[in-house]
């Protein structure tokens, strides 16, 4: 692992800027009752590489705890994070190119544009549909689950697509 | 151990991200009212439904036997059937002997049902403990109230003593707690019926005074006194010789209900029970 003093402020800084924004804007801009926005977790996703995947797991648990605290369902964000971050594990070693898995930087010109647009989509897919999942805690009323989380991805994946085009730039 | 040990550091961050998972789990069902009430409801469905499959296998097990009481049930109604007919040529014989007395029935009396009975099943009995219960499959909402008496085809089964909407528990006749005022049908003479622990098959009679002479094979049955359960239900037949203590019979009870093999029940109403009881209130103790 190769960061610097300067790579590390910069990560630390852009965490905690994430969760600023996630709870004192985004958490306000829920649309219809039913899409839910969040940011946060494209600070976990695009985490270096070759972070070693307990502390990127850890890190995960407790940004998601704190947004659940400041939200009203506790622990729900979490287990959704960390259930993303394990596909976010599963998926990263099969596709990324040698140039990332060397400098191991995600940075959006190190992958090609339908890359970006697959990976987000589907980790923004899981962790949506694991938190909808567990909030409804149940199949009753499935169909109004499966529309919050379809409705909630769509809505996510546009912020997030936005943020990255803007701030992950090499 | 060495095996268990290699498969934990190969696989730490599967382990790790199950280990979060599970703390998540547990966070959610411990502070999120909605997601624990729906755990607790599915986990209670699934041990009433456990329950209920239970119940289904043993009776489809014991068919034959309950056939066998059925058949047994069957024959002392007839036997009853015969009897009371004689019994209604005989009341006959005599109102037609004396037209006058006919005026003199209250016929409004003798329609009054006193007792009726509600049928149920078995879903849940035990006979090896101490303190034995029985639940029923009826509840509140068939009309079954806590100190209904439950009489099995055979016997006297037990008293109603906790109802919910669908289900009732009832206090096994085989419970330390459960006391009857019981009669020897023979003579006439009432005493307790209570139970002492161990067989599942014999209860005790006391307090049946020294004077009275009981004999082995005599039937017991309910007194009535207590108006939980009608006058002349069996128990079940003196089967062993009789102590004498402080001028008292205790006599073991060979019980004619069989609580190993319990399961179509009935709960006995008692109409009047309110009524009769409250005659007794406020009574100078």
């Amino acid at each position: 692992m190769n960061l610097t003093i300067n790579k590390l402020a910069a990560l630390i800084a852009g965490g905690f800027l994430f969760m600023f924004f996630q709870l004192y804007l985004v958490n306000h801009l829920i649309l219809f009752n039913t899409a839910i926005p969040f940011i946060y977790f494209l600070f976990l996703f695009m985490l270096p590489v070759n972070i070693p995947a307990p502390v990127e797991f850890t890190i995960g648990f407790f940004m998601g705890l704190l947004v659940d605290i400041a939200g009203v369902s506790l622990g729900i964000n979490a287990s959704a994070i960390i259930f993303a971050l394990g596909v976010k594990r599963l998926i990263i070693p099969f596709t990324i190119s040698s140039g990332v898995r060397e400098t191991g930087d995600l940075a959006l010109s190190s992958q090609n544009f339908f890359w970006y647009f697959t990976y987000l989509l589907i980790l923004i897919f899981v962790y949506n549909t694991v938190y909808f999942m567990l909030e409804a805690f149940s199949f009753v009323n499935f169909g109004y689950t499966l529309l919050k989380i379809v409705a909630s991805t769509v809505y996510s994946f546009f912020i997030n697509y936005l943020i990255c085009v803007t701030f992950y730039k090499k | 151990m060495f095996r268990i040990l290699k498969f934990l550091t190969e696989y730490r961050n599967l382990v790790y991200w199950f280990i979060l998972q599970l703390i998540c789990f547990i966070i959610i069902i411990n502070y999120n009212n909605h997601q624990r009430h729906e755990v607790g409801d599915n986990v209670l469905l699934l041990s009433r439904k456990m329950q209920s499959g239970r119940a289904n296998v043993k009776k489809y097990f014991n068919l034959d036997t309950e056939n066998q009481i059925l058949k047994e049930e069957n024959l002392v109604l007839h036997q009853k059937i015969e009897y009371l007919k004689s019994r209604l040529n005989y009341t006959e014989g005599i109102l037609r002997l004396d037209s006058n007395k006919i005026t003199a029935f209250d016929t409004s009396k003798i329609q009054k049902q006193f007792y009726t009975y509600i049928p149920c099943r078995a879903i849940n009995n035990t006979t090896e403990r101490n303190y034995n219960y029985i639940t029923m499959d009826k509840g509140s909402d068939d009309g079954v109230k806590v100190g209904m008496g439950v009489i099995s085809p055979r016997g006297i089964a037990g008293r109603v003593i906790r109802v919910t909407k669908d289900y009732s528990l009832a206090l096994s006749m085989l419970n330390l707690n459960f006391k009857l005022s019981a009669k020897d049908s023979r003579t006439g003479n009432v005493g307790m019926y209570e139970w002492e622990g161990g067989s599942s098959r014999f209860g005790y009679i006391k307090y049946i005074p020294q004077e009275v002479e009981i004999r082995i094979g005599d039937t017991i049955v309910t007194s009535g006194y207590s108006s939980v359960f009608p006058e002349g239900f069996i128990i079940g037949v003196l089967s062993d010789n009789k102590d004498i203590k402080g001028g008292f019979y205790k006599a073991r009870v060979a019980l004619s209900t069989q609580f190993d093999a319990i399961q179509d029940l009935y709960i006995v109403e008692a109409k009047h029970r309110v009524v009769v009881d409250s005659l007794t209130l406020d009574l100078p103790q």
